[in-house]
């Protein structure tokens, strides 16, 4: 029938479309060309994601990872659930490694410098000038790389050994005051292994393990699994810093000790805890010595709350102390190191919640740097290669590194995009992301994790492996490999593998299904190793650490949960994302005590110059609250001179303000090194903060109970569809201030009628009785007013009631959800100065409130996600001129972008302001446009916007679910936030079926709904935080 | 002692000829100042298309809007011209109702006020749009999608309320005009305005049968208009009152928005007035007790916007200051982020108009032409706060932040005011600004002889005592 051509109708309807096209092309904006598929790919079918395991390698601590790929394009990272690592998570580093894949500013292709630019190569020509190069050097050169365990550490020391070439291995956040104890103690050159989820009572000596300390996900998620409210037990986190970080504002109890002698308060616990429970080991000496009063005062810690933390570390269930971390490492670290061993041996918790990991390769310390870089300058190193670490950006003595640098006449870096370090290179050897590439990685003993590419390269790069073989094959240098290219490489060290796991069949059969798999988990994984430890050095520094410098002011640098060390700033969604303690974004600030501000006459905004013997910077002020009067804190990670366009000037590196001491004990960088004396210039900048709110300003949004309110709580049943108890009386202090009843939704009222009947029959009945008037016997009050059976707003029977709940007890306030949401929905990234101007776009957003006492002393931190609520009577629905904003029968309240026209009306009548508007058109430069969500429209200027509950997601689930012919299951639909959340805090699904879980969580005593007593009938139920109410709470 | 039959309210005018003359000659040759007043109007208009045109090409990024404060100066504006707009009608149907004597030679620069202040009111909700090429799905079209607007938005009762303004009060206007516009056209001798007065006159040649429809018409639409002006600047107030943002949801608001744009409105025209008054030697016309009689209605609608402002504060202060009535605008008003906002607007809107109980100030042509612009600096201002404030800090502290407009929004008000002045001094110059027709009505009716004779005492016929006529004494002139 259509063999002869075009039809008449057919014809007419082309004819349509392309006179209208015509017509409309000078309105619209130019259309792409879409240019179809010639030949189908087998393994791509358009509209369908193809999903691959592989390993996040954005930090050391190597999350099992799963990307989704649609029409062979990245386009979403989520966490592996098979890896023990990720558990599924990522925090927000990972969720933004696809800004890394697609980074505008990657080096596109092997570039060598001429002069001031750049000559294009081929590999062939880049590979046979490194190969020149290293015959020139003639077995001086020096590999400068990050540990990287796994297939890659061993071919590169391979490689380094026939190739004549020494490796350096360094990496900025390496823990070398840590390591130095573990050698000592140990007698291996190790990081301690942890199980948080065996961890009751956790205590930190600035060891921000929910950001970035060792392996930060599967903390969060193993911390919040073991200490989170349930069952009427909540484990207790006491933090030992003088300035609270995320991990901090998580703790029960913060223990303000001034910066260098965190190591005191840990001897003093130590001490206690050995009094306690006898077992001071090897490290008995040691503790003999010290006099937890004067140790205590010394760092400004009452001895009181010492004796009851060290009491309940001993009785309080399983404990774990951690530390030192990066924002505690001052010259007394390694004392801190041993001391938290000390304090972990007393208390018997080596061997079940911390133990030593097995020895390692040697690293380099930042003194082992220090070196290289005095023999770069002596020009004793011809040439260097640089895969990783950038040291003009990562070491205090930018000056010192820059001049080795010049003085070394040939450099090549295979960093995939510019830093500060590979500016200066002669030869560029771009790396594949690792999202385009093949590799392995060991995080933790007993997890071997397989990074696969999930797309083809971006730009014209290639694996440093293969070029690592070619310059081998190049150079006539003998490898102990036959392998012609990286991936044979790693089969062949996989096939080991294999044989280790002792897995039967072929190893090809096997390889597949753990590229599916994503990871192999042997045997030796958490094995604890219970081990004594030795004595403890004698030359410990015992005494407080006196800062130098002669400023007023202690300074501590701390790393940043967006970039770590820095390597991650040219991240929009990343730079974007608030600060989850400052809420600032693009940018540096200073953490002021608000006390020290006022004296400086000094407000949020205000730009200081922090001064130190090392260097002055100039930086705005951020009042915060958890940080001692007597310190400033500033984030590492910004200031990047040489890096991409989202990276470069913003903020300032902080450690441009240290000197280059290093400790002799463990050859780490001294970052708690000085005091400093902050200057106000008189200048004030409007700051990009998402906002500056420091409290809920008494307003009862967010509410917390105590573990026995929660137990009590618990008792009532409060499922809608349960007979409902008499409601008791709310505590005094669950009531408003301006007296309005705000207690739980839960326990429907007693209104006489059946539960089953529906509510609006009954009324109808009970009018028809009275006549036409109101029944007097319905129970007045807001909190009873939604009728039972309605408190998610009235739905027919047959549809869904799509709803969540989030657990405040399990939310640690990391973020993570929120640049999932970025990535999931395709938000716009609006950049500092919409920013500062209000017009931030984040659906999600984490309300970080302080509960300050009359003194503005912190008393608690809360963080509140807030999203849309899809309301069930939806204040922005009936505002709405066009019916933008309606209401979907199930449950969601759906925006349509098309029909918008912006009158903005919803947002203002939205009670919770999740409403966002475009106020521009935000642009994705090439090739970050190919992340975007095909299934999530791009909104444009003059557009509302707001949290879809991932629609898209439970559409898919439904289609799949009636194609299957099955109803859907619960738990099938994973909102992006829901799925990377590590503290698993968010659950989602229909809340009319009574089995399924976000009704059995919603349920709990717990719950509320923010602004309920506005009658909008949230979807979104919030579990109340529980706050510590056991003997000596308040303080402690 | 000579009796002379003199109008009550105008009683320097004394002949029919007169009153032709005088309204009619403001139609002649304008002088310089008006062509460069017309041109700075017009200059005007061109910057507010100007900031239109950037916002739409560039973004409404562009004006101060934000999270959590969506709307701005647009809105706020938008409320004040609506306001503004209100005494026209009032003018012109209620009091043409109740039979007030003192309305006829100031109704039509009122009429034509109320037009031109809808027409400048109608432009904002459009330019305040995301997408302005889209406001026409706020009106309900037949289209493909079979879709109606939502009728439950207050927004789409403003489109209908505005709308249903804009079309009565310019058709009430018009109607009233076609005596006048055949007077004037049967008096020029410009060829073009004989041709647009004869269209606009719609053949009217003043018969009886004429004048009997055409009373019948104007009393009917005055009907029909009075209601309005209740109707369009509550429906206005619903915008906000129907919502749940705290400063916003009140009962209160509709009578208290009424009051507030009639008390705006005629500050407006007597603003207008006062000027026109002097540059056309209307003195006759406008004369001070005009003047007073509409002093007396701004210091009385002053007053009722007075108790509003005090029942916002009983109700803050009965409420215990619960925290949705803490965000009360007039709370924000006086601590807040905007109190210098509520400072004007307290000091224009409640004290200054206390002046006014002093009949010498309300005769007092200066002082009054100052103390109204006041009243309309602090009617805005008035809005100002309600808008923005009250979105400042809402529900979530979390999302609260400060707004200051942009500089498209500051080039629009401008020019929302240039647009407004350019439609007036063309009216002035096209079409008669006091009634003629109505005046005469007032006016001693012309006699057969010419002038009036001077009998020492009047016969007691043959001179009609029409409603606005009394004998006066000479003496009592002086």
């Amino acid at each position: 029938m259509s063999s002869n051509g075009m039809e008449r109708r057919n014809f007419l309807k082309v004819l349509g479309v392309a006179g209208a096209g015509a017509a409309m092309a000078g309105c619209a904006r130019e259309p792409e060309r879409l240019i179809p598929y010639l030949v189908q790919p087998e393994e791509v079918v358009p509209g369908t994601s193809t999903w691959y395991r592989t390993t996040c390698r954005e930090c050391p601590a190597g999350c099992g990872m799963t990307v989704r790929t649609r029409e062979g394009r990245a386009v979403k990272a989520e966490g592996n659930p098979e890896s023990p690592i990720s558990s599924g998570r990522l925090c927000a580093r990972g969720q933004a490694s696809l800004h890394g894949l697609y980074d505008p500013d990657r080096i596109p292709q092997a570039l060598a410098r001429e002069g001031e630019s750049w000559a294009r190569l081929s590999w062939d020509q880049a590979e046979q000038q490194l190969a020149d190069a290293l015959g020139r050097a003639g077995g001086n050169a020096v590999l400068l790389s990050r540990p990287e365990p796994g297939s890659m550490d061993r071919l590169v020391d391979d490689w380094c050994q026939a190739m004549g070439v020494r490796r350096v291995v360094f990496d900025p956040f390496d823990h070398e005051p840590i390591r130095a104890a573990y050698r000592a103690l140990y007698g291996r050159d190790t990081l301690p292994v942890h199980d948080f989820s065996r961890a009751e009572f956790v205590v930190s000596f600035g060891a921000d393990f929910m950001e970035t300390w060792l392996s930060p996900v599967q903390y969060a998620h193993d911390f919040v699994q073991a200490q989170a409210y349930a069952g009427g037990r909540h484990g207790r986190f006491v933090s030992v810093t003088p300035h609270q970080s995320l991990t901090d504002l998580n703790a029960d109890t913060w223990l303000a000790a001034r910066p260098g002698t965190e190591h005191l308060v840990a001897l003093a616990l130590a001490r206690l805890v050995a009094d306690r429970t006898g077992h001071a080991g090897a490290a008995a000496a040691l503790l003999e010595e010290v006099d937890p009063g004067a140790y205590t005062g010394a760092a400004g810690v009452s001895q009181d709350q010492a004796v009851l933390v060290a009491e309940e570390f001993v009785n309080g269930g399983r404990s774990l102390a951690v530390g030192p971390g990066v924002a505690s490492s001052h010259a007394a670290a390694v004392t801190l190191a041993v001391a938290v061993v000390a304090l972990n041996e007393a208390a018997g918790n080596v061997g079940r919640t911390v133990w030593p990991g097995p020895a390692g390769p040697e690293r380099t310390t930042h003194a082992g740097l220090a070196t290289l870089i005095e023999e770069m300058r002596a020009g004793q190193v011809p040439a260097l290669l640089v895969r990783g670490p950038n040291p003009l950006y990562d070491l205090p003595s930018a000056d010192a590194a820059r001049e080795a640098l010049d003085a070394v006449p040939f450099i090549a870096s295979f960093s995939p995009w510019l830093d500060e370090t590979s500016a200066r290179a002669h030869l560029l050897l771009p790396d594949h992301h690792f999202l385009e590439a093949w590799g392995d990685y060991d995080p933790v003993p007993g997890v071997h994790s397989l990074v696969q590419p999930v797309m083809t390269p971006v730009f014209q790069t290639k694996h440093t492996g293969d070029v690592l073989l070619s310059a081998a094959r190049r150079g006539g240098a003998a490898l102990p490999t036959q392998a012609a290219t990286y991936y044979d490489y790693l089969r062949e060290q996989w096939r080991d593998v294999h044989g280790r796991v002792g897995s039967p069949g072929q190893f090809d059969e096997w390889w597949v299904t753990t590229l599916q798999k994503g990871l192999v988990v042997t045997g030796d994984y958490q094995q604890p190793e219970a081990l004594a430890a030795a004595a403890p050095p004698q030359d410990l520094p015992l005494e407080p650490q006196a800062l130098a410098g002669d400023g007023e002011l202690h300074l501590v640098v701390y790393p940043s949960y967006r970039f770590y060390d820095g390597r991650l700033a040219n991240r929009p969604w990343l730079q974007e994302l608030p600060d989850p303690v400052s809420k600032h974004t693009w940018g540096t600030v200073v953490e002021i005590n608000p006390r020290t501000a006022d004296e400086l006459g000094l407000d949020n905004g205000h730009l200081v110059e922090v001064s130190t013997p090392g260097g002055t910077v100039e930086v705005p002020v951020w009042r915060h609250p958890g940080i001692r009067e007597d310190t400033i804190a500033i984030q590492l990670g910004q200031g990047h001179e040489g890096m991409g366009r989202y990276a470069r000037d913003k903020g300032i590196n902080a450690i441009r303000l240290l000197d280059p001491i290093y400790d002799p004990h463990s050859g780490g960088l001294v970052r708690v090194q000085t005091m400093a004396s902050v200057v106000p210039t008189g200048r004030w900048e409007r700051q990009p903060f998402s906002s500056e709110q420091l409290t809920q300003q008494g307003r009862n949004i967010f509410r917390t109970t105590t573990v026995a309110a929660a137990v009590e709580a618990d008792r009532r049943p409060v499922l809608p569809s349960a007979p409902a108890a008499p409601r008791p009386d709310p505590d005094p202090e669950e009531r408003e201030p301006g007296g309005l009843h705000m207690g739980p939704p839960d326990a429907p009222a007693e209104s006489g009628y059946g539960v089953h009947v529906h509510p609006n029959e009954a009324v109808v009945h009970q009018l028809q009785e009275t006549g036409g008037f109101a029944p007097v016997a319905v129970p007045s009050g807001p909190a009873d007013y939604p009728p039972p059976g309605t408190h998610y707003g009235e739905y027919t029977e047959d549809q869904p009631r799509w709803a969540m709940t989030i657990d405040m007890e399990r939310c640690i306030g990391c973020s993570a959800c929120l640049t999932a949401c970025q990535a999931e929905n395709n938000i716009g990234m609006v950049g500092p100065e919409l920013v500062s101007q209000g017009r931030l776009i984040q659906w999600l957003r984490i309300e970080r409130y302080f509960d300050l006492d009359g003194d503005g002393e912190p008393e608690g931190t809360t963080f509140l996600p807030m999203l849309c609520q899809h309301c069930g009577n939806a204040p922005c629905e009936p505002v709405c001129p066009v019916y933008a904003s309606y209401h979907t029968p199930d449950g969601l309240n759906a925006q349509v972008y098309n029909r918008c026209v912006g009158t903005r009306y919803c947002s203002n009548n939205c009670p919770y302001k999740v409403r966002y508007f475009n106020y521009f058109s935000y642009d994705w430069p090439e090739p970050l446009n190919w992340q975007l969500n095909p299934d999530v429209s791009v909104r444009e200027r003059g557009i509302m916007e707001k949290c879809t509950f991932c629609v898209q997601r439970i559409r898919d689930a439904e289609h799949q679910a009636r194609l299957q012919g099955r109803p859907v299951r619960d738990g099938e639909i994973l909102p992006a936030c829901a799925q990377t959340c590590p503290g698993n805090a968010i659950v989602f699904g229909n809340i009319k079926d009574p089995n399924s879980r976000v009704a059995q969580v919603s349920s709990s005593g717990r719950s509320f709904r923010v602004l309920e007593d506005l009658n909008t009938a949230p979807g979104v139920i919030y579990l109340k935080k529980v706050v510590d109410d056991r003997a000596g709470g308040a303080d402690l | 002692m000579p009796t002379v039959i003199r109008s009550e309210t105008h009683p320097e005018i004394q002949k029919y000829e007169d009153v032709n003359r005088d309204v009619l000659s403001i139609l002649g040759r304008p002088g310089r100042a008006y062509y460069l007043l017309l041109a700075l109007c017009i200059a005007g208009v061109g910057l507010l298309a100007f900031s239109f045109f950037a916002q739409v090409y560039l973004g409404i990024g562009l004006a101060g809007l934000m999270n959590p404060v969506m709307w701005g100066v647009y809105i706020t504006t938008f409320v004040f011209w609506v306001g503004i707009a209100h005494s026209g009608t009032l003018i012109s149907a209620i009091l043409f109702l109740f039979r007030a004597r003192w309305r006829q030679s100031i109704y039509r620069a009122a009429e034509a006020m109320t037009v031109f202040a809808v027409m400048t009111a109608g432009l904002f909700p459009i330019i305040h749009l995301g997408r302005p090429q889209l406001f026409y799905w706020l009106m309900p079209y037949p289209n493909q999608r079979e879709l109606w607007p939502n009728f439950t938005s207050p927004l789409v009762w403003d489109v209908f309320a505005i709308s249903t303004y804009l079309i009565v009060s310019a058709t009430f206007f018009a109607l009233g005009l076609i005596p006048d516009i055949a007077a004037a056209r049967d008096a020029t001798t410009v060829p073009w305005r004989k041709r647009l007065y004869t269209v606009l006159a719609l053949g009217w040649r003043g018969s009886g049968r004429q004048w009997l429809h055409f009373n019948r018409a104007y009393l009917y639409l005055a009907a029909l208009a009075t209601p309005l002006v209740i109707s369009v600047h509550s429906v206005v107030s619903w915008d906000f009152a129907m919502s749940i943002v705290p400063g916003w949801h009140s009962t209160i608001f509709a009578p208290y928005f009424v009051a507030g744009a009639i008390f705006s409105g005629l500050a407006m025209v007597i603003t207008l007035l006062i000027p026109i008054r002097t540059i056309f030697g209307l003195e006759a016309y406008f004369t001070p007790r005009h003047f007073d009689a509409m002093s007396k209605l701004v210091l009385f609608t002053g007053i009722i916007v007075l108790y509003a402002y005090l029942t916002e504060l009983f109700m803050v202060w009965y409420s215990g200051r619960s925290y949705k009535l803490e965000g009360q605008y007039i709370i924000a008003a006086l601590t807040g982020n905007y109190w210098w906002a509520g400072a004007i607007m307290l000091i224009c809107n409640a004290v200054v108009p206390q002046l006014l109980w002093s009949k010498k100030i309300r005769r007092n042509l200066p002082a009054l032409f100052v103390i109204t612009i006041f009243i309309n600096i602090g009617m805005w201002f008035e809005r100002y706060v309600i808008i923005v404030a009250s979105l400042a800090r809402e529900y979530m502290p979390w999302q609260w932040n400060v707004y200051k407009p942009g500089w498209v929004e500051m080039g629009i008000l401008v020019g929302s005011f240039a647009w407004f002045g350019m439609w007036f001094l063309l009216f002035l110059r096209l079409l008669p600004a006091v009634s003629v027709a109505e005046l005469k009505e007032v006016l001693p009716a012309p006699r057969r002889w010419g002038r009036l004779r001077q009998p020492s005492a009047p016969r007691d016929t043959g001179i009609p005592q029409g409603p606005g006529q009394r004998r006066v004494e000479d003496e009592e002139e002086g």
